[in-house]
């Protein structure tokens, strides 16, 4: 009667193995369950906040765009737009014609009425044969721009019950018109609480409530900003009281804010949607005595965008990080193992000869690594779905101005931060050891494990005996080497990345007032009063600028690029002789796109199909991505009048001119604000981080050297045996590492430099804006000294290892 | 007994070389002879005779140039890989001279590595008691001497009931009077278990002990010799 089935008793090894090297694979789960627990709550942080971003239209009525009117849109202009229908301009122009002159003059009229529908045609792309109306809702949402206690600038909006809702973190909406909610993120910034009075415009409002608007989840005040500024920039809700007596003789903006009537079903179709409901609004306007100060769909808006945008986006970058960090720590095991084969070669052999297949033993072999990797999942995935997944999330509130969201338990989180790493590791463990099992039982049984033909020994020139004994074990490790260096490669371009992206923010604000040509540009709405009159300031270094802006447009990005018109002799921009079609440029806008001197540049038209072709003739110091020219190339160049211009440059503040003109203040504050917004949400973050890649570096070194060193027990054992000191083993095993570290760091730190260099730019040309990569040296070498310091506290437990290994280590391995 | 039985492993014209053009050695040159079933074979013959290369091949861990071996009317030179591990398996036993044990699996685990692959293995206490190491039973491979772990080797090899026992040079690293209590196991589990046994040895001395005696020099068979006088093991002398 055949017996029951006996357990395969080599499985009884494997909790053995885990207890005998305890060390090596509890240093390898922390790191494991550290890493993967980040990646597990990044993702269920994360997928929750996406989950929540992807419910703000029914929950909080998100708008699908909004527009600007220079004036108050009439009841019958809302209905004409929010029908969908273009005007018609030719109608209009007729009517307009006959009620100022008469119906005779038509006919004299005619042809400058075809002239203008013409150019109107071409313009705004009028004469579309696929154009097909968008109904859509319109809702007012009006806002002014106040300063809030004299350091920040608030954008109070209206509150309506219609369209981008708040949501309200604290407290409650105003119901008196001394009321007000402010945004939760900038309240935590500027240290504003519940109850406070704070001065908004030269009012003293109280503190109601703490709100998170819809469609300000990163506060963005304008949709050019590259970094959103929750330190100096705020929004509020006030009630029509609080509204009316707030915007009060100030420039209120006519923002109206509209949601399709049939909602689109993807991307493509709502930037159709959106085309083709601009050009009903461009002809609707056109034909109201009205302007558009400002058009944004939703999908181009940056705060509603750049959240959902970035969060998504650190989910695949941890997710690519934990990969490598997987795939490293992989090849760790895999080394560790392949040494173990070598050692228990002549075990392999016996066994292989008894009947056990290659298939067993690649099963057992492969047993740790999965059982640790599949482990650390596990507790990582707990860590990370109860408490890393607040750290992920308060991350994220600390910047941006989110809704509250609900926690959403993502099996694909778990996919992807357990199976694959189990995937990864059982995938390379199972190539190498697969590779190292092909061999037959023989060359296990004498210990020949070197496959085909035997390589000749590597013939050193004549050093001294230590140095080629070192140069031995430099040869003998090789592979162990070769993945420390990739490993602290990689750990270094993480540490360059730690310390290169404050020196890169200091750099801008110790740079930004260096190239700041002017201390005020002052914009105005208009520049002429409501009584026609021109507006002027008093300020006697005041000089009229013309500003405008045009897209530069790559694969990834249609980039805006301020267009600057200059007088002539300019105090503060002096531009040199410039022929037709010349400009400066700016270094910002130089560096991020390659441009040089002499290169042609062209720059695209915002809502229309003009292309303006320039030749590069001089590259100045400036980090805002624009380019100058002369004032009157430029008001030729747009067709515009001689004497315009758009606003002031000033090195004084400029008081005299009244808010409701202005349409916006551009000061250093505002060129540094992105650096001080990165440097308060990431700043902190960065340090610890340097940290523990530091950490990173010693558990990669450890493992390592472990290995090499365990791979050399009988050999160190047999040298203590011939009379060698502890002192004259280690240098001899560890002098080689020591040589390798130093010329990997050395490596990795420029390396690092440069692949940094490279990420950077191709991260930042995905967005709008240029900060310079610039690394200070003393960073770099501070990186090359703290990883060469975990090196030197693991070399000292390398010591020890070796001091214990005992003389009978080698007469105990009789095979 | 049957001429399959009488021929239960034939080993035919067999020859194996290393090496190739003016290094090339030859290693057997053209070997015949057959072991019965349930016999006690020795191979002897000094360094270099090939008897180590010839127990290879009839293992089915190395080839043979030409010639066949059959085991059971089994032509091992017909096998693929997959066939010779699972013919492994199923009917070989390997004791080496190294007692390549696993350092960290008890006495007994070391023996269940061996069960493990039989569908019928035998019973590991009683084959604990047989091999005299019930009492080390719980011990690891390093708290033994060199004999036990020789013990524990045999009974790793034993205990899936092999057909053939295949022993190469197992009493080489061990003393006079451990060696001797070796080759008493091996005697004793022959007549329990009727396996037939091969073994590798250049102790002249031994061949007392066997029921066939085949000598090799230089690669070919000098002298294939059945005993009709076999001695016990404990009574060997050398």
């Amino acid at each position: 009667m055949a017996r029951n089935k006996i357990k395969n008793p080599l499985l009884k090894r494997v909790p053995r193995e885990f207890l005998g090297d305890w060390k090596k694979y509890i240093v390898v789960m922390i790191f494991l369950t550290a890493m993967i627990g980040v990646t597990a709550g990044v993702y269920v942080a994360n997928n929750s906040m996406m989950a929540m971003f992807d419910t703000l239209e029914d929950d909080y009525s998100l708008e699908d765009g909004h527009f600007e009117l220079q004036k108050k849109a009439t009841p019958e202009l809302l209905l004409a737009i929010e029908s969908g229908e273009m005007a018609d301009i030719r109608k209009y122009y007729e009517d307009e014609i006959s009620e100022e002159y008469g119906e005779k003059f038509l006919e004299l009229y005619s042809s400058k009425i075809d002239e203008e529908v013409t150019k109107a045609e071409e313009k705004y792309g009028l004469d579309d044969e696929k154009f097909e109306k968008v109904s859509v809702t319109i809702y007012e949402n009006f806002y002014v721009n106040l300063d809030e206690n004299d350091e920040s600038r608030i954008r109070v909006f209206k509150y309506q019950e219609n369209v981008d809702l708040p949501c309200i973190h604290n407290g409650r909406l105003p119901e008196a018109d001394d009321e007000i909610a402010i945004d939760r993120m900038h309240a935590d910034n500027a240290n504003i609480k519940l109850g406070d009075v704070i001065n908004v415009g030269g009012s003293e409002m109280e503190v109601v409530g703490f709100i998170s608007l819809a469609n300000y989840t990163t506060l963005h005040e304008n949709n050019s900003d590259m970094m959103f500024n929750a330190l100096t920039f705020d929004v509020a809700l006030v009630n029509n009281a609080g509204f009316e007596k707030l915007s009060s003789n100030r420039n209120i903006h006519y923002m109206y804010s509209w949601i399709y009537n049939v909602d689109p079903e993807d991307k493509l179709s709502e930037a159709k949607a959106s085309d083709n409901f601009m050009k009903a609004l461009i002809t609707q306007v056109a034909c109201s005595d009205n302007s558009i100060e400002d058009y944004v769909p939703a999908y181009s808006n940056q705060a509603i965008n750049f959240a959902p945008e970035d969060v998504g986006g650190d989910m695949s970058m941890v997710g690519i990080l934990l990969y490598i960090f997987i795939g490293i720590i992989a090849f760790i095991f895999a080394v560790t193992i392949s040494s173990t084969i070598v050692k228990e070669s002549a075990v392999i052999g016996t066994l292989r000869a008894s009947g056990y297949t290659k298939g067993e033993l690649i099963a057992h072999y492969m047993a740790m690594p999965l059982i640790v990797t599949l482990l650390s999942g596990v507790i990582g995935n707990v860590i990370g779905y109860t408490f890393l997944k607040n750290a992920v999330k308060a991350l994220y509130y600390n910047s941006y101005s989110l809704p509250v969201y609900k926690t959403l338990w993502s099996s694909e989180a778990f996919l992807k931060t357990t199976l694959i790493p189990v995937v990864v590791v059982l995938l390379v463990n199972f190539i190498v050891i697969a590779y190292k099992m092909r061999l037959s039982p023989l060359k296990f049984l004498r210990h020949d494990l070197k496959s085909g033909k035997r390589r000749n020994t590597i013939k050193l020139p004549n050093w001294g005996f230590l140095s080629r004994f070192r140069t031995r074990i430099l040869i003998q490790n090789k592979t162990n080497y070769i993945i420390l260096a990739f490993g602290i490669i990689f750990v270094m371009f993480l540490m360059e990345f730690a310390y290169g992206m404050p020196d890169a923010l200091d750099n801008i604000k110790k740079t930004v007032p260096e190239s700041l040509f002017v201390n005020y540009q002052v914009v105005l709405k208009s520049t002429e009063d409501d009584d026609d009159n021109e507006i002027t300031t008093s300020n006697s270094d005041a000089e009229r600028f013309a500003m405008g802006e045009l897209i530069y447009k790559t694969k990834s990005l249609d980039e805006g690029i301020s267009v600057y018109g200059l007088v002539d002799d300019s105090k503060y921009f002096s531009l040199p002789e410039l022929s037709d079609g010349e400009v400066v440029i700016s270094e910002a806008f130089s560096d991020k796109y390659g441009i040089n001197v002499g290169d042609t540049i062209n720059l695209d038209a915002e809502f229309e199909n003009t292309t303006y072709e320039f030749k590069v003739f001089e590259i100045r110091p400036s980090t805002s991505m624009a380019i100058f020219m002369n004032i009157n190339t430029y008001n030729s160049l747009f067709g515009l009048d001689d004497d315009n211009f758009t606003g002031y440059f000033s090195n004084t503040e400029i008081t005299d001119i009244e808010e409701k003109y202005i349409a916006m203040t551009i000061t250093e504050e505002d060129m540094i604000m992105m650096a001080n917004q990165l440097d308060h949400s990431m700043g902190g973050m960065m340090k610890y981080f340097s940290y523990i890649c530091v950490i990173m570096a010693a558990v990669l070194i450890y493992l390592l050297t472990k290995v090499i060193i365990e791979k050399n027990e009988n050999a160190i054992s047999m040298t203590k045996i011939l009379g060698y000191k502890t002192n004259e083993i280690a240098s001899l095993y560890l002098m080689s590492t020591t040589w390798v570290m130093i010329a990997v760091e050395l490596v990795g730190v420029f390396a690092g430099r440069i692949i940094l260099g490279y990420v950077w730019g191709v991260f930042l040309k995905s967005m709008p804006g240029w900060v310079a990569f610039d690394m200070n040296n003393s960073s770099l070498v501070k990186i090359f000294f703290l990883v060469l310091v975990a090196y030197f506290a693991i070399m000292g437990l390398d010591y020890r290892r070796i001091r214990k290994i005992p003389m009978d280590e080698a007469l105990k391995r009789v095979e | 007994m049957s001429e399959q039985e009488r021929k239960f492993l034939e080993v035919c014209d067999l020859r194996k070389g290393f090496g190739s053009g003016e290094s090339r050695q030859e290693v057997l040159r053209g070997m015949n002879f057959s072991v019965s079933k349930g016999e006690f074979c020795v191979l002897l013959g000094p360094s270099g005779s090939g008897k180590s290369t010839l127990l290879n091949i009839i293992g089915g861990i190395d080839g043979a140039d030409s010639g066949y071996i059959s085991i059971n009317g089994d032509k091992l030179e017909e096998m693929d890989e997959k066939t010779l591990t699972n013919y492994r398996r199923k009917h070989l036993g390997y004791v080496f001279q190294l007692y390549n044990l696993i350092p960290n699996l008890t006495v007994k685990e070391n023996i269940e590595v061996g069960a493990y692959l039989s569908d019928d293995p035998l019973d590991i206490d009683e084959l604990l008691t047989t091999l005299g190491l019930w009492d080390h039973r719980n011990k690891l491979p390093n708290q033994l001497s060199g004999g036990q772990q020789q013990r524990v080797s045999i009974g790793r090899a034993i205990v899936k009931n092999p057909d053939i026992l295949l022993c190469d040079e197992p009493t080489g690293a061990l003393d006079y009077n451990t060696s001797k209590e070796i080759l008493k196991l091996i005697e004793d589990v022959n007549a329990k278990y009727g396996n037939t046994i091969i073994m590798v040895t250049h102790n002249e001395a031994i061949k007392y002990m066997a029921d066939h005696v085949v000598k090799l020099r230089d690669g070919v068979v000098r002298h294939n010799d059945i005993n009709d006088n076999k001695i016990s093991a404990m009574e060997l002398d050398w």
